[in-house]
C-alpha cells in the first residue's frame, strides 16, 4: 500500500544506508539482505509514502500546506484520510445500529425461554385445543341432526345436542377473546374463528329451516343434507384450519422457542464482540496515523459496547438451563399436536359416517373421505367392522337395513360406542399430555431481567461518542 | 440510506454536524421501531360453498349443434340371462342420482329410493323376476350426475352398475361411450332463479348474460350453458358443481344467479324451495327445441333432452339388457305404468307423454 514517493540512489559508502518509511527507520542490514537476494547493488532508498497525508511528515505540515503526495492524476479522493475516516465512521455506525436492534429484538426470544412465558403459552394452547375439538364435535352433532327425519323422536335430542356443543365452543371463544385483549394477533385469530363459526351456524340454521319446513320429508332431507354437506366442508376447510392456526400460534413459543433463541443468543453476543473488534481496529488505524494518540470518542464507545456485552450476558443467563430442558417440552407439545389432530380426524370421520348414511347426494364421497382418514383399528381407532352394513344401508334390499344402520351409528349402537371409546381414549391422552407439558414447563428456568432497552440506549450513546471522536479527528485535517 | 439522510440534513442551510447527528438518531429510532412493528392479521371471512365448485370458461359448441339419440336396438322380451340367474338378494344394480327429487331421491321416512326413474326400474325388475318383490331384486347405487357415472359400467369397477338411470340425456357424443335405451322422457333445459315479489328475478335465459349460471359437472346442461349466447352477444358465466342440488344451495345463498338443467329436475327443486321459480320467458329461436313440449305454458327450453338409460358398450350382456329394457318400456306404455309414474312424479312436466321410439338400429352408435 505504501508506495515510494521519491527514490534517492547513492553510491555505496557515500552515506549510511538508511530506509525511511512512514517515519520508521529500518536497519540497513535488512535492506542489504533484500538487495543481496535480488542481486541489486547496495542502495540507499529514502521512501516517503505516496500517501503523504498518512506520514508523520505530512501530518506536521498538513495544516499549513496541502498534501500533494504525487501527481494529481494518481490521487483518488475517496482514499484520502478524511474520506476514510468518514467511511470508518459509517461502518461503525452500521455495526452499532445492528447491535442496538439485536439487543432490542432479542428480548422477546429470551423471555419466551422462561417458565412464566411458557406456562402462559401452554395455557392458551389448551384453550385453543378446546376450541378445535369443540368445533369438530359440534360438526358431528350437526351431521347427526340430518340423519333422522324431523319427525323422529331422537331428532329433537340430536338438535339439542348440536346447540349445546355450539354454545360450548362459543363460550370457549368468548373466554379466549377476553383473555387476549393484550395480544392483537391472537385476538384477530379468535375473531376470524368466531366470524367463520357464525357462517357455519347460518348454514346449519338454513338446513334446519329446510328440514323442518313445508314439503315432503324426502325433499326436505335431500336439500337439508346438501346444506349439511356444505357446512361440514366449510368446517373442515375453514374453521378447523383457523382453529389449528390458532393452536399453532399459541404453541409456537413452546415448539420453536429454543431454535429461535439459539440464533438470538448468538447474535446478542457476537454483535457486540464484532463491534468491539471494529472499534479496536479503527482505533489502531487512527493511532498509527496520529502521534500515537488514542481517540477519546472511540475509547468511550468501546467502553459502552463492553457494557452492552455484559448486559447481553445477563439477559441470556438462563440460556444453558433452558437449552437443555426445552427439547423435552417441544417433544411433549408436538405429541399433543399429533393427538389433537388425530382426535379432529376421528370426529370428522364420524361426521363422514353420518353424512354418508343420511340423505347426502354423495355417500360414496363420504365413504372415501372416511377411508382416507385411516381410522380403522389400533388402540385409538374405530372398529370398522361395525360400519360395514352402514355404508351399504341405502343400497340394501332389506327393508330395515337403514333403521339398523342408524341405530348402529348413534350413541347406543356398536359403531357409536366404538367412536365414543376412541374419542375417550384420545381425550384422556390429551389430558395426560397436558400434565406432561405442565411438568416440563415447571422445570424451565425463570427469565432474568431483560436489558435490551438499556443496551440499545447505551449503544446509541456509543454511536454518539464515535461521531464526536471521529469528528474531532476530521477537524484536525481542516 | 442513513448516510444519505444525514448528509442531506447536513447540506441544508443551517444544517451541520448537529443536524446530521439528529437525523442519524432519528433514523436509528425509526429503524428500531420498524424492526419491532407487528403486521396486522387479516381476518377476511371466506364465503361458504359446496365442495368442488368452480367457474369454467364460457364458449364452446353452440347449443343447436347438440346431436341427440332417439333410437336404440330392437326390443327383446328375453330377460338378460346373466342378471336373471343372479341369486337371492342379488339382482339388477342401477346407478341413480339421489339429488333428483322427481326422478330418484332417497326418502328417509320410507327408507327407500323413490321417483319416476325408480318406478320404471321397478317395472324392469318385475319383468325379469315376475312374482317377486322387485325392491328385493334391485340394488340402487348412488352415482355422479352426467357422464361421470359411465366408468361405473366397466366390468372391473369395484362399484359396478348394470345400468345408469340419472336423468341422462341421450346425446350422440355420449353414444360413443355407452349404449342407450329408447327415449323414456322428453324434456328440455331451462333455468331456475330466485323468486322476487312472486316473480322470477330474471325472466328468461336471455336475461342471464353475464350472470353466474350453475350446472352439474360433466353434464350436457353445463356444456349448453357454456355455449349459450344471448341476443346481445353476452355469455352466461358457467359455474360447475358436483351435484345439481349443490347449485340449488348456492342459488339460495346468492352465490349464483340461476341453476340450469332439465326441466324435470328443476321441477323437483321448485317443490323443495318455494323461494325459487322457473323462468317464464322463452329464449329466442327455440322452436326446434320445443317439438316435444306440450304447449300448456310458454316453452322455455333451449335444448332438446331425450332421456334414456345407459348401458356398457361392447358387452353382449349389456346389449341383452338394453334390448330387454326397451321391451319393458313398450310394455309399460300399454299397461299404464309409465303414465301412472308420470302422474305421481312429473304431473306438471310439460312433455307430450311417453315418447315413441325411433326406428330400431342394428349397430352402435346409430348413424
Amino acid at each position: 500500500m505504501v508506495r515510494p514517493a521519491a527514490r534517492l540512489l547513492c553510491h555505496p559508502g557515500s552515506s549510511p544506508p538508511v530506509s525511511i518509511r512512514a517515519g520508521r527507520t529500518r536497519p540497513a542490514s535488512r535492506r542489504r539482505r533484500a538487495a543481496g537476494r535480488t542481486g541489486a547493488r547496495m542502495t540507499v532508498r529514502v521512501e516517503a509514502g505516496r500517501r503523504a497525508e498518512t506520514s508523520t511528515t505530512t501530518l506536521t505540515r498538513g495544516a499549513a500546506q496541502p498534501d500533494r503526495g504525487g501527481p494529481a492524476r494518481w490521487r483518488d479522493p475517496l482514499r484520502t484520510t478524511p474520506a476514510r475516516i468518514v467511511v470508518h465512521g459509517l461502518l461503525l455506525a452500521a455495526l452499532l445500529v445492528a447491535t442496538a436492534v439485536v439487543a432490542l429484538r432479542a428480548g422477546g426470544p429470551a423471555t419466551t425461554l422462561g417458565e412464566r412465558s411458557a406456562a402462559t403459552a401452554a395455557r392458551t394452547g389448551t384453550s385453543a385445543r378446546q376450541i378445535y375439538v369443540g368445533l369438530a364435535d359440534a360438526d358431528v352433532a350437526a351431521s347427526a341432526v340430518f340423519l333422522l327425519p324431523p319427525g323422529e323422536d331422537r331428532a329433537a335430542g340430536l338438535k339439542a345436542d348440536y346447540q349445546r356443543k355450539i354454545h360450548e365452543v362459543e363460550h370457549a371463544l368468548n373466554a379466549s377473546m377476553g383473555a387476549a385483549v393484550d395480544d392483537p394477533d391472537r385476538l384477530a385469530k379468535l375473531a376470524a374463528i368466531a366470524a367463520r363459526l357464525q357462517v357455519y351456524q347460518r348454514i346449519i340454521a338454513d338446513a334446519l329451516t329446510v328440514a323442518e319446513g313445508p314439503g315432503t320429508a324426502a325433499n326436505q332431507g335431500v336439500l337439508a343434507s346438501a346444506y349439511a354437506r356444505e357446512a361440514s366442508h366449510y368446517l373442515s376447510h375453514q374453521l378447523l384450519t383457523a382453529a389449528q392456526t390458532l393452536w399453532d400460534y399459541d404453541t409456537r413459543l413452546l415448539r420453536e422457542a429454543r431454535v429461535d433463541a439459539r440464533w438470538w443468543v448468538a447474535a446478542s453476543l457476537l454483535m457486540p464482540l464484532l463491534t468491539l473488534a471494529a472499534l479496536g481496529a479503527v482505533q489502531w488505524w487512527l493511532w498509527r496515523r496520529t502521534r500515537r494518540r488514542l481517540n477519546a470518542g472511540l475509547l468511550v464507545a468501546s467502553a459502552g459496547v463492553v457494557a452492552v456485552l455484559a448486559l447481553a450476558v445477563a439477559s441470556w443467563s438462563h440460556w444453558p438451563a433452558a437449552d437443555s430442558r426445552f427439547p423435552e417440552l417441544a417433544r411433549a407439545v408436538d405429541a399433543q399436536s399429533a393427538t389433537q389432530q388425530r382426535l379432529g380426524t376421528l370426529l370428522a370421520g364420524r361426521a363422514d359416517v353420518y353424512l354418508g348414511l343420511g340423505a347426502s347426494v354423495d355417500p360414496v364421497g363420504h365413504h372415501e373421505d372416511f377411508d382416507s382418514r385411516q381410522l380403522c383399528g389400533g388402540p385409538d381407532g374405530v372398529d370398522c367392522a361395525t360400519l360395514t352394513a352402514v355404508w351399504t344401508a341405502r343400497q340394501s334390499q332389506e327393508p330395515d337395513a337403514f333403521r339398523r344402520a342408524m341405530d348402529a351409528v348413534l350413541d347406543a349402537g356398536p359403531a357409536g360406542k366404538s367412536f365414543d371409546a376412541a374419542t375417550t381414549a384420545l381425550t384422556n391422552r390429551l389430558d395426560e399430555g397436558d400434565k406432561v407439558v405442565a411438568g416440563h414447563v415447571e422445570r424451565l428456568p425463570a427469565t432474568p431481567r431483560q436489558f435490551g432497552g438499556l443496551a440499545a440506549w447505551v449503544t446509541l450513546l456509543a454511536g454518539a461518542a464515535v461521531v464526536v471522536g471521529l469528528r474531532q479527528r476530521l477537524a484536525e485535517y481542516r | 440510506m442513513t448516510t444519505q439522510v444525514a448528509r442531506r440534513w447536513a447540506a441544508r442551510p443551517g444544517g451541520g454536524p448537529v443536524a446530521a447527528r439528529a437525523a442519524l438518531a432519528g433514523v436509528l429510532l425509526l429503524a428500531v421501531a420498524a424492526c419491532t412493528a407487528v403486521p396486522p392479521d387479516s381476518a377476511a371471512v371466506p364465503t361458504p360453498g359446496p365442495p368442488d365448485v368452480r367457474q369454467i370458461a364460457a364458449g364452446g359448441e353452440p347449443a343447436n349443434a347438440f346431436c341427440t339419440v332417439r333410437s336404440s336396438f330392437a326390443p327383446s322380451g328375453v330377460p338378460p340371462r346373466v342378471i336373471r340367474d343372479r341369486g337371492p338378494g342379488q339382482g339388477l344394480v342401477a346407478g341413480v342420482d339421489p339429488s333428483d327429487a322427481t326422478m330418484s331421491h332417497w326418502n328417509a321416512e320410507t327408507q327407500q329410493f323413490e321417483g319416476f326413474n325408480i318406478d320404471l326400474l321397478l317395472a324392469v325388475a318385475r319383468a325379469i323376476w315376475p312374482g317377486e318383490e322387485p325392491r328385493k331384486r334391485i340394488t340402487f347405487k348412488v352415482v355422479p350426475p352426467g357422464q361421470g357415472a359411465f366408468e361405473m359400467l366397466a366390468p372391473d369397477h369395484p362399484d359396478r352398475v348394470d345400468l345408469i338411470a340419472t336423468s341422462l340425456t341421450a346425446s350422440c357424443e355420449r353414444a360413443k361411450q355407452v349404449i342407450f335405451s329408447n327415449d323414456y322422457l322428453d324434456s328440455g333445459q331451462t333455468a331456475l332463479v330466485r323468486r322476487v315479489d312472486g316473480r322470477p328475478e330474471y325472466a328468461g335465459i336471455e336475461q342471464l348474460g353475464g350472470r353466474r349460471v350453475c350446472a352439474a359437472a360433466r353434464t350436457t346442461s353445463l356444456a349448453a350453458i357454456a355455449a349459450y349466447r344471448t341476443a346481445d352477444g353476452t355469455l352466461p358465466v358457467p359455474v360447475q358443481a358436483a351435484h345439481p342440488i349443490d347449485c340449488l344451495v348456492m342459488l339460495r345463498q346468492g352465490q349464483v344467479d340461476a341453476v340450469s338443467t332439465d326441466e324435470n329436475i328443476l321441477l323437483g327443486f321448485t317443490r323443495m324451495t318455494p323461494d325459487t321459480v322457473l323462468v317464464t320467458e322463452p329464449p329466442r329461436d327455440n322452436a326446434r327445441f320445443c317439438r316435444y313440449h306440450d304447449g300448456r305454458r310458454p316453452c322455455t327450453w333451449f335444448t332438446d333432452e331425450p332421456h334414456a338409460f345407459a348401458f356398457a358398450r361392447d358387452n353382449p350382456d349389456s346389449l341383452e339388457l338394453a334390448r330387454f329394457v326397451n321391451h319393458v318400456l313398450e310394455s309399460i306404455r300399454a299397461s299404464g305404468v309409465w303414465a301412472a309414474a308420470h302422474r305421481q312424479w312429473l304431473a306438471d312436466h310439460p312433455d307430450r307423454g311417453q315418447p315413441t321410439p325411433g326406428s330400431p338400429v342394428t349397430s352402435w352408435p346409430p348413424g
